[in-house]
């Protein structure tokens, strides 16, 4: 799902004008899209506004998911918040009354929640205060959750803006994630219930030098190993500006690695699950079928990446291969 | 291998005096066994003093052991020293000029090394400063050993000193893990070049509660599955004044545990490999063969318990089921 601001990009790209209504037909087409979308889809991320909308037929958005033995899950940060004396570094915020807003979604149908924080390569980033300000916050966030019945996913987000090479993502992403356990363990998070949703690890996206998806498989692969243990059920990677295709084949390339995983390694992508779904709808009741066929396809084909079985057929339509970066992202 | 003041204390035991030419005869009977003992173990950890001794006819040590396709390594650390406003808490010495002695070692023969922590369970221990400290000298260490070629064995042990419960060491044994994972990971170790050699999860000495294997077992694969990340190749069990039948048969539930381990769980015992091949030998010429056999039949049996097809027959040997603790044990 989105958050309103977030919608207004999308609804922007194809001429449709962000109002509550649309959003809700946006979403409602993508919740009804198919009947057998819990084989591909295990867990919907929601906007606060989501969780409390209806279908045309008036049943709440929540139970129709639930219905379709799929998993709700609400997003609860509050966006990025400036850190004072960073190069333009950020933390997240949205503690405040955290436990009282948990205790009532989970009430209200949310049985997950996600949190993101972000951070940046450049050469002086991330500096140890945004690693370690942004680690704390996610363990008190994951915290906060598990005390209320939400399992956490826990999401440090860095962001592939920059033309550093593939190594230095690794590097980072190591640093990042090796100092993110770190703070669960000094908050007593319960590890085994928790998601960790990171970045794959990728060259910055103006890096003049191409890499593989088995180039990203392993380094991403082997970053993970260092730095998340066993005991973390999850991974579910984010798609950060990748192409729909870019997404799914790199996850693919990922579940055959050769390097042994002992986590399940999966999507938890926006906009590279929606592109093409957002493009084939244009706002037009009447493409609503051809987009959640679009959308039911995109979500199958990365099932199967995240079995490391996906076969791309080489016919792929011009919107999934289209980049979807943007700089700077702001959800 | 032990050191000099710990082989005093396994020679006076059996009424043996201690000196150079008596650790040596000691030595030998252990190094040679016979190829049954080629398949069970690894790797030797070496004192300094044994890395130049020779064998009867004039073989080096090192080499007996190399030529059974064993490789061979050295203890590095200069013992404990007390941390200053602690509650009797310690770190460990042995950095200066660490990194000209490991590339000695390394020319000598040995490819890997051995560092041991001593963190204590009470009612105000580990501390914050101890388990930072001794995290931080271990990641040192650790770091230094690579750059000389050395695998560096990290030990961080929690001895069973005290009345406390299983779960009170398992919550121990995962702040201190996760220390020395960061740091480790702050030190930019390259954690697959390394191996951990904890304690395992168990009660105080003086806990009244008994627990089984299987509890223990469960109890430590959990703590591991929290803390080492999959890229750590092995973790080699201290096994720290349990038994030599205890050592084994938890070892066994160890490796026979139902949660996933993504790495390999095996054995560096001294006490608990060598207490009925003292007891067999006292110090005796005619014993040596006997002593020899004690000890392989012991490497056997821990080899079968690596990979979790141990039986305990039920004699209850005498020596194999005493009790090997020593109160602070320092080696």
């Amino acid at each position: 799902d989105e958050s309103v601001g977030t919608m207004g990009k999308r609804l922007q790209k194809i001429n449709v004008e962000n109002t509550e209504e649309h959003r809700r037909q946006f979403r409602q087409l993508l919740l009804t899209s198919d009947p057998a979308l819990s084989n591909s889809i295990g867990g919907v991320i929601l906007f606060h506004e989501t969780l409390y909308q209806k279908s045309d037929t008036g049943v709440l958005f929540p139970k129709i998911i639930k219905d379709a033995g799929i998993v709700v899950g609400i997003k609860v940060d509050k966006g990025t918040a400036a850190l004072a004396g960073t190069d333009g570094e950020t933390t997240t915020q949205g503690l405040d009354g955290l436990g009282e807003r948990c205790a009532q979604y989970k009430k209200d149908g949310a049985d997950f929640a996600k949190w993101r924080c972000v951070l940046k390569i450049s050469d002086c980033c991330p500096s140890s205060l945004s690693i370690a300000e942004n680690a704390n916050v996610l363990a008190r966030y994951a915290s906060i959750c598990q005390q209320n019945g939400l399992v956490p996913i826990v999401e440090p987000e860095i962001l592939t803006d920059g033309d550093h090479n593939l190594q230095r993502c690794q590097y980072a992403t190591e640093k990042v994630l090796s100092a993110v356990y770190k703070a669960l363990s000094d908050h007593h998070v319960y590890l085994e219930g928790t998601l960790l949703k990171p970045n794959m690890v990728t060259a910055g996206q103006a890096c003049s030098q191409k890499y593989t998806p088995q180039e990203v498989a392993m380094a991403t692969v082997t970053a993970l190993r260092r730095t998340v243990s066993a005991a973390v059920p999850g991974i579910c990677f984010l798609s950060g500006g990748q192409s729909e295709e870019e997404a799914s084949l790199n996850l693919n390339a990922i579940n055959q690695c050769p390097l042994p995983r002992p986590w399940k390694l999966t999507f938890s992508y926006g906009r590279a699950l929606q592109a093409s779904t957002l493009a084939t709808w244009q706002g037009k009741p009447g493409n609503t079928k051809a987009a959640q066929t679009t959308f039911s396809t995109r979500a199958k084909i990365n099932g199967l990446a995240s079995k490391g079985e996906y076969k791309p057929s080489g016919q792929t339509d011009q919107s999934a291969t289209q980049s979807l970066f943007s700089a700077s992202y702001v959800y | 291998d032990e050191s000099v003041g710990s082989m005093v204390k396994r020679l006076n035991q059996i009424g043996v005096e201690n000196t150079e030419e008596n650790r040596r005869l000691y030595r030998q009977l252990l190094f040679s066994a016979d190829e049954r003992i080629n398949s069970c173990i690894g790797g030797v950890i070496f004192f300094h003093e044994t890395l130049y001794q020779n064998a009867d006819d004039g073989t080096p040590f090192v080499k007996m052991i190399k030529d059974k396709g064993i490789v061979v390594g050295i203890k590095v650390d200069k013992g404990v020293v007390p941390l200053a406003g602690t509650n009797g808490e310690s770190t460990t010495q042995g950095l200066d000029g660490l990194s000209e002695r490991c590339a000695q070692y390394k020319k000598d023969g040995a490819d890997f090394a051995k560092w041991r922590c001593v963190l204590k369970i009470s009612e105000t221990t580990p501390s914050q400063l101890s388990i930072l400290e001794n995290a931080n000298v271990l990641a040192r260490y650790a770091s230094i050993c690579q750059q000389n070629g050395i695998v560096p064995i990290v030990e961080p042990e929690i001895p069973p000193d005290g009345d406390h419960d299983l779960k009170r060491c398992q919550y121990v044994t995962e702040k201190v893990l996760a220390a020395v994972y960061k740091a480790l990971s702050d030190h930019h170790v390259y954690l697959e070049g390394t191996l951990l050699k904890p304690n395992m999860v168990t009660p105080g000495h003086a806990c009244p509660t008994k627990y089984s294997a299987e509890e223990i077992a469960m109890a430590t694969v959990t703590a591991l599955r929290r803390t080492v990340p999959p890229a750590v190749t092995g973790v080699t069990f201290l096994s720290g004044g349990q038994s030599e039948e205890e050592a084994s048969i938890n070892l066994n539930a160890i490796n026979t545990c139902p949660l996933g381990r993504p790495w390999a769980l095996t054995f560096s015992y001294g006490r608990a490999l060598q207490a009925s091949a003292l007891n067999a030998w006292r110090g005796q010429k005619e014993n040596e063969t006997a002593a020899t056999e004690e000890f392989i039949k012991r490497a056997e049996v821990n080899g079968l318990a690596a990979q979790g097809k141990y039986e305990a027959n039920q004699d209850g040997s005498g020596a194999a089921s005493q009790s090997l603790f020593v109160a602070n044990h320092a080696y």
